[in-house]
């Protein structure tokens, strides 16, 4: 195999980093802005925020749902052979829990946004109204209830994000520290293979 | 119906104008000097914002002040406040309801002189579909007409934001309405 093929693609290694870098100021906007919404003195700060919060999560999406399909027309470079079965597991598992939450926690989002009491339009990065999703003519009170359960799931799969990228994040490090294997290398941009 | 209405109201008081003397004199308003804005605190922030879109007609004789007549419509649609997030709300269906409340509207019969060349319309504001009593003053001489007056409306009165913000913890309840208006008797 050469060693261009042990490499992601340039494309995939540039939609991961691009992800990578809006899923963490996702999550720290997120986590933010909820309670700086109900301060008064950050209450504006935190509604802009939650303007931002909405674009850059519909960009995850979309980047998300472009990098899925990059994926199943570009295998990923296989897994260094010294690698335990229940290692290639946990590395396939976490890898395909990532990509349901990439697409499943903008979905959410959108949801929750869609099901609003507040009615605000999603204006993608100031450029056009992203459409709302159908409520099907959905009652005011069915409408709060959605908007309410839909955000605690919402909130559970960003802490669920939390924690698999401190396992990703770990997992990364220690095959290049650990097993002194290609596989964080593989994915670094501007990186040459020795 | 409304616009059919509407449209009956404006080609009658306009046929009663064209009959000149008969009945109070028809005027023009200068929309350049004329605009009518609105005001309120989102978030702690303020905001403006004016419609662009209305349309004034006006009838009026400072002889004969009681057979005033005022209408003034407005574009719902036209409020504009240099903000997309505020103007894509304001469309929406708990405030200003556009596909289904078009136009606003004022009406106003008979002005009410207090000697001075000041003169007080009590007139009827309707949005969406709740109309609440509103009273403007304006000055008049025979040669031009006169408004600069802030009304601050309870936009819960008219049901704006009564579903996402009824305790006003985001929008203030008040908003005060400005009406700047200048307007000169029509040529005949």
């Amino acid at each position: 195999m050469s060693q261009v093929a042990e490499r992601y693609t340039a494309v995939a290694i540039a939609l991961h980093w691009l992800i990578a870098l809006a899923i963490i100021l996702q999550l720290a906007s997120g986590l933010w802005m909820v309670d700086a919404l109900q301060e008064q003195a950050t209450q504006m700060l935190a509604f802009q925020v939650y303007q931002w919060h909405k674009s850059l999560g519909l960009t995850v999406l979309i980047l998300s749902l472009l990098r899925l399909f990059w994926r199943l027309t570009h295998p990923a470079p296989a897994l260094p052979p010294d690698m335990t079965p229940f290692e290639r597991f946990a590395a396939k598992v976490t890898h395909v829990a990532f990509y349901l939450l990439m697409i499943g926690l903008p979905l959410t989002g959108w949801v929750v946004v869609s099901a609003s009491k507040l009615g605000l339009p999603t204006l993608y990065w100031g450029l056009f109204e992203w459409p709302h999703l159908p409520m099907f003519g959905m009652a005011a009170e069915a409408k709060a209830a959605l908007e309410e359960s839909v955000g605690q799931v919402h909130e559970f799969l960003a802490y669920s994000t939390i924690a698999l990228l401190v396992l990703h994040v770990a997992a990364a490090l220690k095959h290049h520290l650990v097993n002194h294997d290609d596989v964080l290398s593989r994915m670094l941009p501007f990186l040459r293979r020795s | 119906m409304r616009r059919v209405f509407l449209t009956l109201l404006i080609m009658a008081t306009a046929t009663l104008a064209s009959a000149g003397t008969l009945w109070a004199k028809a005027w023009g308003v200068d929309k350049a000097e004329s605009a009518i804005t609105f005001s309120g605190v989102h978030a702690g922030t303020p905001f403006e914002g004016q419609f662009k879109e209305w349309t004034a007609n006006i009838e009026f004789d400072p002889a004969a002040p009681e057979s005033a007549v005022v209408l003034v419509t407005i574009e719902t649609a036209s409020a504009e406040t240099g903000n997309g997030l505020y103007n894509g709300t304001l469309k929406g269906a708990d405030w200003f309801n556009v596909g289904t409340f078009p136009q606003a509207r004022f009406e106003a019969l008979g002005a009410e002189p207090d000697g001075s060349g000041n003169y007080m319309l009590n007139g009827k504001l309707t949005i969406r579909d709740h109309t609440v009593p509103v009273a403007v003053t304006f000055q008049a001489s025979e040669t031009e007409a006169k408004a600069d007056a802030t009304v601050t409306l309870q936009r819960l009165e008219f049901g704006m934001g009564a579903e996402s913000d009824p305790q006003g913890d985001w929008v203030s309840l008040e908003i005060p309405v400005t009406v700047k208006l200048v307007a000169k008797p029509s040529a005949k």
